[in-house]
């Protein structure tokens, strides 16, 4: 008789299917979420700079509402189901969701800046450390242990994300914030109306099926996509040119629309965090595909950056989806351990302000030679910031009820940290002239970076990664004992 | 008083974070000209570190000159009497001036080699060429000119074969000659280019390879020793391996790719190339 308990009555034998079935259901939404949302994130990179931002948006609200449809089975049924107040709510969340989000990142993509690696950051890792520190303000009256391990699990989702996209080649063109910092926030605007839409959404929707409040959301979404579509001219040239990308990338934002809101209600926003971060691991193993195949040929990716930062944003991204676990409240309280546990925290923030990376321009002009150096501090440094991220993971899972899983991939992100090393948060430098910076990778220009040793992120790490073993014997140990116990019961 | 604490850490971290964004703006930059020689020294560097606001550092640059030298304008004039004696069969006088070029620069053109012919009893042909360097002279086996200027005492790194590498056209710039090198069909490598540079010092040339060649490829690094050269192995990891030295300020790096994908398996045979350059 699976799962079913010691007395096995035929309610709770039917309530434990149900329990069993519902966790199906969000895995396969939660799967269909992360798969959708890289795809959408791809297309934003590959087809939002070389189209007109309303055709784009005008199809993906289209594709929102076919997709939202075809999933409600029997549309004008569940909608007929909401009030008037869930509707009109559930039609603003659309305008929000289903319009705003790709107009504002197509509007900003069709200037053609800032560069892909950039805008993945911003809405992959930025959507993500967002959607922690929603869910973190969610939680916090609940479970404080949990919302620090939503908000550390952000950053580190965030850094990491950073690390992996900023070792995708080298020189890399990332440098978020450096040249087109207005368009780079409109990104990260774009994710709060993520945010803000799914959560709207799902209040839209209260007790009933979400279905009803989907179809609202995406034909709002639609209505405002035709009409600047319309407002634009209607124009139909992109759409025919690359009829199966926008297929692609319509059927891939509609089933964001219709998942985010499911895995929000079913595990809350940081969960729905969880997964937008994953994106770039999804997109690199394409990248990878592509290298064994041949269709793009070689990619200069850096392995050991891309490796280490990936253990950097898993471990994120699991302790973002642990932080909306369902788990009684924890029971550690705060005590000496947790306030030593906060001890690598602080040794990170000092190593943020200290030398960390030396940069080497070289670059041959018409005027002569340039040759310029600078250092980067930790602040300016992926490694710099996954110290921060990874002494705020071990301070925060040391209060997690169940810890186990995150630690272990903290502990080997803090392993091979010393990869992340001479990865810089920014290539190009602020004030720096572009007539210099256009020529690294070229004939006429190169950039190198040194990693330096900055003995406060190093302290920080390996005390990071000494608070994440005393964490995952302590939970260990926790969890050994009931067995023992109900051994000796028996 | 906790959140008082609080709030006045998280006021002091922004006020900390807005200085050193203030502060990180400074770059180290080389600035200065160096002067180079016709016929390859460098006759002035005055190229110094000063530190400058990022927005102002593209306005500092290394410039460079190529001028002849009173030294070399001295051996030229010698040189062209010298030949001129030849072509009158006054070797006597040849020998004297050809002795005072040795003297001032023991490399210059076929200065040496004259005279050692006519301290042999025998009479030198007379060098008709022009009698300075930047005229260049045809390359006689590759499919271009030679490299002239202070780039021409490189040539000798990058010949025309080795190894059974067969030379394309130099590509030649002020201070570097590059040279790709079509491979023999047995070879491990599908693609190979010799690169020299002449720097100001081996100072100067070391600290380029620590900066640039290092760490682009840093993998499977190992020493070599080829003709009492120390020379420095490394592969990208994945496709490239190079084996450079650095012989007193010149850089000499050979390039390859492997066809195989395995960088590291072409170490005997840049090391056997080595051996070609370098015997």
């Amino acid at each position: 008789m699976h799962g079913v308990g010691w007395n096995g009555s035929a309610d709770e034998e039917r309530s434990e299917v149900k329990a069993v079935a519902d966790r199906r259901g969000t895995v396969a939404w939660a799967a269909l979420l992360g798969l959708a949302f890289a795809t959408f994130v791809g297309m934003a990179v590959q087809l939002a700079g070389r189209v007109h931002a309303a055709p784009l948006v005008g199809a993906l609200a289209l594709g929102a509402f076919a997709v939202a449809v075809i999933g409600a089975g029997r549309p004008l049924t569940v909608v007929a189901s909401m009030d008037h107040r869930g509707q009109l709510l559930a039609a603003v969340a659309g305008l929000l969701l289903v319009f705003g989000v790709p107009a504002v990142v197509a509007g900003v993509r069709m200037t053609e800046a800032p560069t892909g690696s950039i805008v993945v950051f911003w809405m992959s890792g930025a959507w993500a450390a967002l959607a922690a520190l929603a869910g973190a303000g969610l939680i916090w009256r609940r479970s404080r242990p949990r919302a620090a391990v939503a908000v550390a699990g952000g950053l580190s989702a965030l850094v990491g994300v950073a690390a992996v996209v900023a070792s995708w080649e080298r020189p890399s063109s990332f440098s978020p914030l450096v040249r087109f910092p207005s368009q780079e926030l409109a990104i990260l605007a774009a994710g709060a109306l993520l945010i803000a839409g799914a959560l709207l959404l799902t209040r839209a929707a209260r007790d009933a099926k979400l279905d009803g409040a989907l179809v609202c959301a995406t034909g709002a979404g639609a209505v405002a996509g035709l009409i600047w579509w319309s407002l634009d001219g209607m124009s139909t040239g992109a759409l025919l040119e690359k009829p199966v990308e926008f297929v692609i990338a319509a059927v891939a934002w509609g089933i964001v629309c219709i998942a985010l809101p499911r895995v929000v209600r079913s595990g809350g926003v940081a969960r729905a965090g969880a997964l937008m971060a994953l994106a770039p691991l999804l997109l690199t193993t394409l990248i990878v595909v592509e290298q064994f195949v041949g269709v793009a040929g070689p990619q200069p990716m850096i392995v050991t950056g891309v490796a280490a930062g990936a253990l950097v944003l898993l471990a994120g991204s699991v302790a973002l989806w642990c932080s909306g676990s369902a788990s009684p409240e924890s029971r550690v309280r705060r005590s000496v351990w947790w306030w030593l546990a906060l001890l690598p925290l602080a040794a990170a923030v000092v190593g943020l302000a200290l030398p960390s990376v030396i940069a080497t321009a070289n670059v041959t002009k018409d005027t002569g030679r340039f040759v310029g150096s600078w250092t980067l501090l930790g602040w300016e440094s992926v490694a710099g910031l996954s110290a921060l991220a990874l002494a705020a993971l071990a301070g925060a899972l040391a209060r997690a009820e169940r810890p186990i899983v995150p630690a272990t991939l903290a502990l080997a992100a803090c392993a091979g940290w010393t990869l992340l090393g001479d990865v810089p948060m920014h290539v190009l430098k602020a004030g720096l002239a572009p007539g210099i910076e256009q020529y690294y990778g070229t004939e006429y220009g190169s950039i190198a970076f040194v990693a330096v040793t900055n003995p406060w992120s190093v302290a920080a790490v390996a005390l990071a990664a000494s608070v994440l073993v005393v964490v995952m014997v302590v939970a260990l140990r926790r969890t050994a004992v009931p067995a023992v116990a109900a051994k000796n019961e028996r | 008083m906790p959140r008082r604490l609080g709030i006045a850490l998280a006021i002091a971290a922004v006020m900390g974070a807005v200085a050193l964004a203030g502060c990180a703006q400074l770059v180290r930059v080389e600035t200065g000209t160096i002067v180079t020689c016709t016929y390859g020294e460098i006759t002035t560097d005055t190229v110094h570190v000063i530190e400058v606001p990022a927005d102002q550092a593209a306005n500092y640059t290394v410039t460079r000159e190529t001028t002849t030298c009173p030294l070399h304008l001295k051996a030229e004039a010698l040189y062209a009497e010298a030949q001129a004696a030849i072509l009158a069969s006054d070797l006597e006088a040849a020998k004297a001036k050809l002795a005072e070029i040795v003297a001032l620069d023991a490399t210059f053109r076929r200065a040496r080699s004259e005279l050692d012919a006519i301290n042999a009893g025998k009479t030198p042909v007379p060098d008709t060429g022009s009698t300075t360097p930047s005229a260049g002279t045809t390359d006689t086996a590759g499919n271009g000119k030679l490299p002239v200027g202070p780039v021409a005492n490189l040539a000798g790194y990058v010949p025309d074969s080795v190894a059974g590498y067969t030379g394309q056209p130099v590509n030649a710039d002020v201070f570097t000659l590059a040279r790709e090198y079509a491979p023999p069909a047995n070879s491990p490598a599908d693609y190979l280019v010799i690169v020299v540079e002449q720097y100001k010092d081996a100072k100067a040339a070391q600290a380029d390879v620590a900066a640039d060649i290092a760490p682009r490829y840093g993998f499977g690094v190992s020493k070599v020793n080829v003709a009492g050269r120390e020379m420095r192995f490394g592969t990208d990891g994945s496709r490239f391996a190079t084996l450079e030295w650095n012989d007193g300020g010149i850089l000499v790096v050979i390039e390859a790719s492997s066809a195989a994908r395995k960088p590291a398996d072409l170490k005997s045979t840049l090391v056997t190339l080595a051996g070609g350059l370098v015997k």
